[in-house]
C-alpha cells in the first residue's frame, strides 16, 4: 500500500487545479506538490522502525499516526476556511495523544497543556474570521480596519503553527518533549500546515504584508544573529535542529507580499526542502539517541570514529540544510536573494551576512562530531540499516526534486 | 618492504591512469586551437517569468579547461601514490573519499559553461577542503578550519550575489549584454572578491597559511596547486569582459603586484617551513594573475602548470623530511637525512625551479614576462616585478641553505619510499623541460626544441646528480657560493636595468610605451612632479644598490 501511494504521489501530477465536491475541495498545483512529500513519512517510520521502538509498536500508535496524516491531507485539500480550521485543529489532537503516550519525562503534561492552550487561543479568533469570510465578499477586506483585524486573527493562528521568532517556544518545547518519530512528524507536517495556511491566505493580506515586510525581515535577520549566538551554548541536539528550523522559517514571513515571483517559489522550496531535510536530520538524531542513550551532543563526541555512515549522512544533511548548490535548499537561498535584489540591495547584504553566520551552527555540529574523545566506542550503530535507509531516502529526494523542476518548467 | 598485493594494486592504478592520460592528451590535441570549444547545455530549471534568463547547466570544453583538468589529474595521481608513505595506516578510505570528492568538484568547476554549474564545483571545493583540513582532529586544525570556512563562505555568498546580477541584468552565459552600467562594474568587483578569496590574495589571504595545518599530501594537492588556482580560472573566464575597462585592469594589476611583494616579504620573515611555502604560493598565484591581467593568458596557464608541479614536488619532499624529524616544521632545525640523495636532489630542483633560475621550467615563463614588461609597460611595474623576484630568491635561498645541511644522525632508510620517489621524478622531468612545455602551449601544440636546449637540460641533469652524491663540507660551500652567485647575478641585472632602461623610462614616463609608437616624450616638470615620490624611491633604492656593488 505504501508503495502504491508512493507511486501515485510521484507520478500523478497535473497542470490545472482540480475542484471537486461542490467547490469545497481544491487541489492546487502547490498543494499537490507539497502533498507529494507525505508518503515518505511512512517510509521510515512505519516501514523500518527504530530498534527500541519495536517493543512498543501496536495498533493504537498506527491508528493515531494514520489519523494524523489523514487530517493533514484534508487540511490541504479543503478550500473552505472553516473546514481548513477544523481539520487544522483536529490534526493536533492525535499529536497531543502521541506525545502523551509515547514520550518520556515528567513535565510532558505541562508542555501538553501549554501547546493545547496556544492552539486554542490561536484558533478561536480565526473561527470568527472564517465565519465572516464565508459570509461576506472580498470587498470588505479592502477596509483597513477590518483587514487589520483579520490579519490579527490570522496572526494568532499562525503563531500557534509557525515558529515566529520570540513566539517560537512552543516548538522547542514540543521537540524537546516529543519522541523521535513525533518530532519527525512535527518537522515534516505540522510546520508545513502553518506555512501552507500562509500561502493560502496571503492573497488577502498582500498589501499589509507589503507594509510589514521590512519589519518582518528585520526580525528574521535579528533572530538569525541571536540564535547563532545562543545555539553554541546548547547541548541538546534536538533543540539545535529546532532552532535551525526556526531560522529557516523566519524568512517565509517577509516574502508573503508578492503572489507570483522568485520569493514565492522560494517559499514553496523552503517548505518542501525543510520538510525533506530537517526530517531526516531528526531521524539521524533519534538514531544517535537510541545508541548513546543521551541526547546531549557532548556524549556524541567523535561519532565519526565510531560510526562513519551516521556521521557522513549527518554532515551531508547539515550541508544540504545550509544550501548546497544543485539541491533544493540552494535554489531556496538563490530565489530569496533574487527577491531581495529587486527589493533593496542593503537587505541582500544582510541576507548574505545571515548565510555566512549560519555556518557557525554547521561548524559546531561538525567539529563536535569529529573532534574529541568518543564516549561509546563499543556500541556500534547498525550501519547497514542506516545506509540502506539513507540511500533510498536520497534517491527518493532526488526524484522529488526532479518532479519539482518539471512542475515549474511546465508553467 | 612493499607487499606483493600493494605492488599489483599500484601497477593497476598506473596502467589505468596511463590509459586515461593518453585519452586526455588526444583530447588536448583536438582542442589545440584556442578558438575551438564545444558547448553542451541542459535546461535545468525555469522560473515562471519570461523576462529573465533560463537556468541552464552548461558543460563547456576548451583548451583551458582541459589543461586545468590535466594538471589536477596528474597532481592527484602523484599524491595518491605519495599517500602510501605519509598516511600509511590512518583513515585511508576517508582520505581517498574526500580526495575523490575534491577531484570531481574541481572537474565540474573546470567544465562549467555557466555560472550555475561553476557554483556547484565552487561549493564542493570549499567543503572538501574543510574536511581535508580537519583530517587530523586537534585544537589547531579546529581554529584553522573555522577561519577557512568563514572565508570560503564569504566567497560563496558573493558569488550568489553575482549570480543574481547575472540572472537579472545579463545573459547567463559568459557573454554580457550591457557593459556600460554600474551593475556591470559591481558584478566584476564581486567576481574579483570571489577569485581573491579562493586564490588567497592579499586582503583575504589569511586562511591559506592557517590551512597548512592539514597533512602534507593535502597541502601538496589542495592548498598549493589546484584549489588556489580556481580563482584564476574564474577570472580567466571573464577576462575578455574586463579588458574593456582600463580602471579595472589597473586595479587588478597593481593590487596583485602588491600581493606579490607582500607574499615574498612575509615568506622571508616566517619561521614555519610550510607557512613559508604558503606565502610563496600566495606570491606566485598573484604573479599568475598579473600575467593574465596583461592578456598573457597562455603564459599564465603555462606558469600555473609549472607552479603546480614544483609546489607538489617541494611539498612531497618536505613531507619525507617531516617524517624523519617526527613532524617538526621549524625550518631552522630541519636537515635532510644523509641517506636520501634523491630527496635532496628533488628538493633542490623544485626550489631551483621556484626561483626561476636559468633553464629551469619557470625561467621560460618568468623571463618572457620580464622581457615583455621592460618593453611594453611602465618602468615602475617592471621594477616592482623585479623586486618581487629578488624576494623570491631570498626566501628560496633561505630554505635551500638551511635544508641542504645533511646529517648522519638521522639515518632513515627509505625502503618503501622508492616507489614514491620514482613517481616524483615525473615532476622533475616537467620542471626541467620547461622549454618544451612553453612551445607546447604557445605555439599551439607544435613543440620546437633546439639541440642546445636539449644539451643544457641533460647537462643540468647529470651535473645535479654529481653534486648531490657528494656529501661533504666542500659541497655545502659550493652550494652557498652558487646561491650567492645567483643573488649577485640578479643584482647585476637590476643595476643594468637601472642604468639603461628603468631610470630613463621613469623620467620620461611614457604610459604604455608600445602604444604611442615608440616615441619618447620630452622631459616636462609636470610629469616629474606627478611622479616625484616614485622617482625618488627608485633613485634612492638604485643608489643603495650601486653603493653595495
Amino acid at each position: 500500500m505504501i508503495w502504491w501511494s508512493l507511486f501515485r504521489f510521484f507520478f500523478f501530477f497535473t497542470l490545472k487545479p482540480i475542484i471537486f465536491v461542490r467547490n469545497l475541495c481544491l487541489l492546487d498545483l502547490n498543494s499537490m506538490f507539497i502533498m507529494r512529500i507525505f508518503p515518505l513519512v511512512f517510509l521510515i517510520i512505519l516501514g523500518i522502525n527504530f530498534p527500541t521502538f519495536l517493543l512498543r509498536e501496536n495498533f493504537y500508535y498506527l491508528f493515531l499516526f494514520t489519523l494524523r496524516v489523514a487530517f493533514v491531507c484534508f487540511t490541504f485539500i479543503f478550500d473552505s476556511t472553516f473546514l481548513f480550521l477544523m481539520f487544522l485543529e483536529a490534526s493536533s489532537i492525535p499529536m497531543l495523544l502521541l506525545i502523551l503516550n509515547y514520550s518520556k519525562g515528567q513535565d510532558k503534561v505541562s508542555s501538553l497543556i501549554f501547546i493545547f492552550f496556544i492552539n486554542f487561543s490561536g484558533s478561536m479568533p480565526f473561527f470568527f474570521f472564517s465565519i465572516m469570510k464565508d459570509g461576506q465578499s472580498y470587498v470588505n477586506f479592502l477596509d483597513p480596519f477590518h483587514s487589520f483585524f483579520y490579519l490579527f486573527c490570522f496572526f494568532l493562528l499562525l503563531r500557534s503553527k509557525v515558529p515566529i521568532f520570540l513566539l517560537h517556544f512552543w516548538l522547542t518545547k514540543a521537540h524537546v518533549r516529543a519522541s523521535g518519530s513525533c518530532s519527525m512528524l512535527l518537522a515534516r507536517l505540522i510546520l508545513k500546515l502553518g506555512t501552507f495556511g500562509l500561502l493560502k491566505f496571503s492573497s488577502f493580506f498582500c498589501s499589509l504584508f507589503g507594509t510589514l515586510g521590512s519589519f518582518l525581515f528585520r526580525i528574521g535577520s535579528f533572530s538569525c544573529v541571536l540564535l547563532t549566538w545562543v545555539m553554541v551554548r546548547f547541548f541538546d541536539v534536538k533543540l539545535l535542529v529546532a532552532c535551525s528550523s526556526i531560522m529557516h522559517i523566519a524568512m517565509i514571513l517577509p516574502f508573503s507580499s508578492e503572489p507570483m515571483s522568485y520569493p514565492y517559489c522560494g517559499r514553496i522550496m523552503m517548505m518542501v526542502g525543510h520538510g525533506l531535510i530537517s526530517y531526516f536530520i531528526f531521524y539521524l538524531v533519534t538514531l544517535l539517541y537510541e545508541f548513546s542513550l543521551n541526547r546531549s551532543y557532548d556524549f556524541a563526541k567523535a561519532i565519526e570514529s565510531s560510526s562513519k555512515s551516521l556521521s557522513t549522512f549527518l554532515f551531508l544533511f547539515m550541508f544540504l540544510n545550509l544550501g548546497f548548490p544543485p539541491f533544493i535548499s540552494f535554489l531556496r537561498e538563490l530565489s530569496f536573494c533574487l527577491g531581495l535584489y529587486l527589493w533593496a540591495f542593503s537587505r541582500l547584504f544582510i541576507f548574505g551576512l545571515r548565510i555566512v553566520l549560519r555556518i557557525i551552527f554547521l561548524m559546531f555540529m561538525i567539529t563536535k562530531g569529529s573532534f574529541g574523545k568518543s564516549y561509546y566506542l563499543g556500541a556500534k550503530i547498525e550501519s547497514r540499516l542506516l545506509v540502506v535507509n539513507s540511500i533510498f531516502y536520497f534517491v527518493s529526494l532526488s526524484v522529488c526534486l526532479f518532479f519539482f523542476y518539471c512542475r515549474f518548467s511546465l508553467i | 618492504m612493499l607487499c606483493g598485493s600493494k605492488i599489483v594494486e599500484a601497477m593497476l592504478f598506473v596502467k589505468i591512469s596511463f590509459f586515461f592520460l593518453v585519452f586526455h592528451l588526444r583530447f588536448l590535441l583536438l582542442f589545440s586551437n584556442y578558438l575551438r570549444f564545444y558547448d553542451l547545455s541542459l535546461r535545468y530549471y525555469n522560473f515562471p517569468s519570461s523576462w529573465s534568463n533560463f537556468f541552464t547547466l552548461n558543460a563547456c570544453l576548451d583548451s583551458i579547461s582541459l589543461l586545468f583538468i590535466l594538471i589536477v589529474r596528474i597532481v592527484t595521481f602523484i599524491v595518491v601514490i605519495y599517500r602510501q608513505v605519509y598516511i600509511e595506516h590512518y583513515n585511508n578510505k576517508k582520505f581517498l573519499f574526500i580526495l575523490i570528492l575534491f577531484f570531481f568538484s574541481i572537474a565540474i568547476l573546470s567544465l562549467g559553461g555557466s555560472l550555475l554549474t561553476l557554483i556547484i564545483g565552487w561549493d564542493g571545493l570549499g567543503i572538501s577542503s574543510i574536511f581535508l583540513i580537519i583530517f587530523y582532529p586537534n585544537k589547531i586544525t579546529l581554529y584553522n578550519s573555522i577561519l577557512t570556512i568563514f572565508f570560503n563562505r564569504l566567497g560563496d555568498v558573493v558569488l550568489i550575489a553575482v549570480l543574481c546580477h547575472f540572472i537579472y541584468r545579463f545573459n547567463f552565459y559568459y557573454f554580457l549584454r550591457d557593459r556600460s552600467s554600474i551593475y556591470f562594474l559591481a558584478a566584476i568587483f564581486g567576481l574579483f572578491v570571489c577569485g581573491f578569496t579562493k586564490s588567497a590574495q592579499f586582503p583575504l589571504s589569511s586562511w591559506l597559511p592557517a590551512a597548512m595545518s592539514a597533512p602534507t599530501p593535502i597541502s601538496a594537492i589542495v592548498h598549493s596547486s589546484t584549489l588556489v588556482t580556481a580563482g584564476i580560472y574564474l577570472l580567466s573566464k571573464f577576462r575578455r569582459r574586463v579588458f574593456g575597462f582600463p580602471f579595472l585592469i589597473s586595479f587588478w594589476f597593481f593590487f596583485r603586484v602588491l600581493t606579490f611583494l607582500t607574499g615574498g616579504f612575509l615568506a622571508n620573515l616566517e619561521l614555519d617551513f610550510k607557512k613559508i611555502v604558503a606565502f610563496s604560493t600566495i606570491s606566485q598565484i598573484s604573479m599568475i594573475i598579473v600575467f593574465s591581467s596583461c592578456r598573457l593568458i597562455s603564459l599564465a596557464l603555462l606558469h600555473m602548470l609549472f607552479h603546480a608541479f614544483f609546489k607538489t614536488l617541494l611539498f612531497c619532499c618536505s613531507g619525507l623530511i617531516f617524517i624523519t624529524f617526527y613532524s617538526l616544521q621549524q625550518e631552522k632545525l630541519l636537515k635532510i637525512p644523509s641517506f636520501s640523495y634523491i630527496t635532496a636532489f628533488l628538493f633542490f630542483v623544485s626550489i631551483y625551479s621556484m626561483t626561476g633560475l636559468v633553464f629551469s621550467s619557470s625561467f621560460f615563463s618568468k623571463d618572457l614576462v620580464l622581457e615583455i614588461f621592460c618593453t611594453f609597460f611602465d618602468g615602475v611595474v617592471f621594477f616592482l616585478f623585479l623586486l618581487g623576484r629578488v624576494l623570491t630568491l631570498f626566501y628560496s635561498s633561505k630554505i635551500l641553505t638551511k635544508c641542504m645541511d645533511t646529517s648522519m644522525d638521522y639515518a632513515y632508510i627509505y625502503s618503501k619510499k622508492f616507489n614514491v620517489l620514482s613517481f616524483l621524478l615525473f615532476c622533475w622531468v616537467i620542471l626541467l623541460c620547461g622549454k618544451f612545455f612553453k612551445y607546447f602551449l604557445l605555439a599551439r601544440m607544435f613543440p620546437f626544441i633546439s639541440l642546445t636546449d636539449l644539451y643544457i637540460i641533460l647537462f643540468l641533469f647529470f651535473l645535479s646528480f654529481f653534486f648531490l652524491l657528494r656529501r661533504s663540507r666542500s659541497f655545502m660551500r659550493f652550494l652557498h657560493l652558487e646561491v650567492s652567485f645567483m643573488k649577485v647575478f640578479t643584482y647585476r641585472i637590476v643595476h643594468k636595468f637601472f642604468t639603461l632602461n628603468l631610470v630613463l623610462q621613469v623620467i620620461f614616463r611614457s604610459d604604455f610605451f608600445f602604444k604611442t609608437g615608440n616615441t619618447l616624450h620630452l622631459l616636462s616638470p609636470e610629469k616629474i612632479k606627478s611622479n616625484f615620490s616614485i622617482f625618488m624611491f627608485v633613485l634612492i633604492f638604485g643608489l643603495a644598490l650601486m653603493s653595495r656593488y
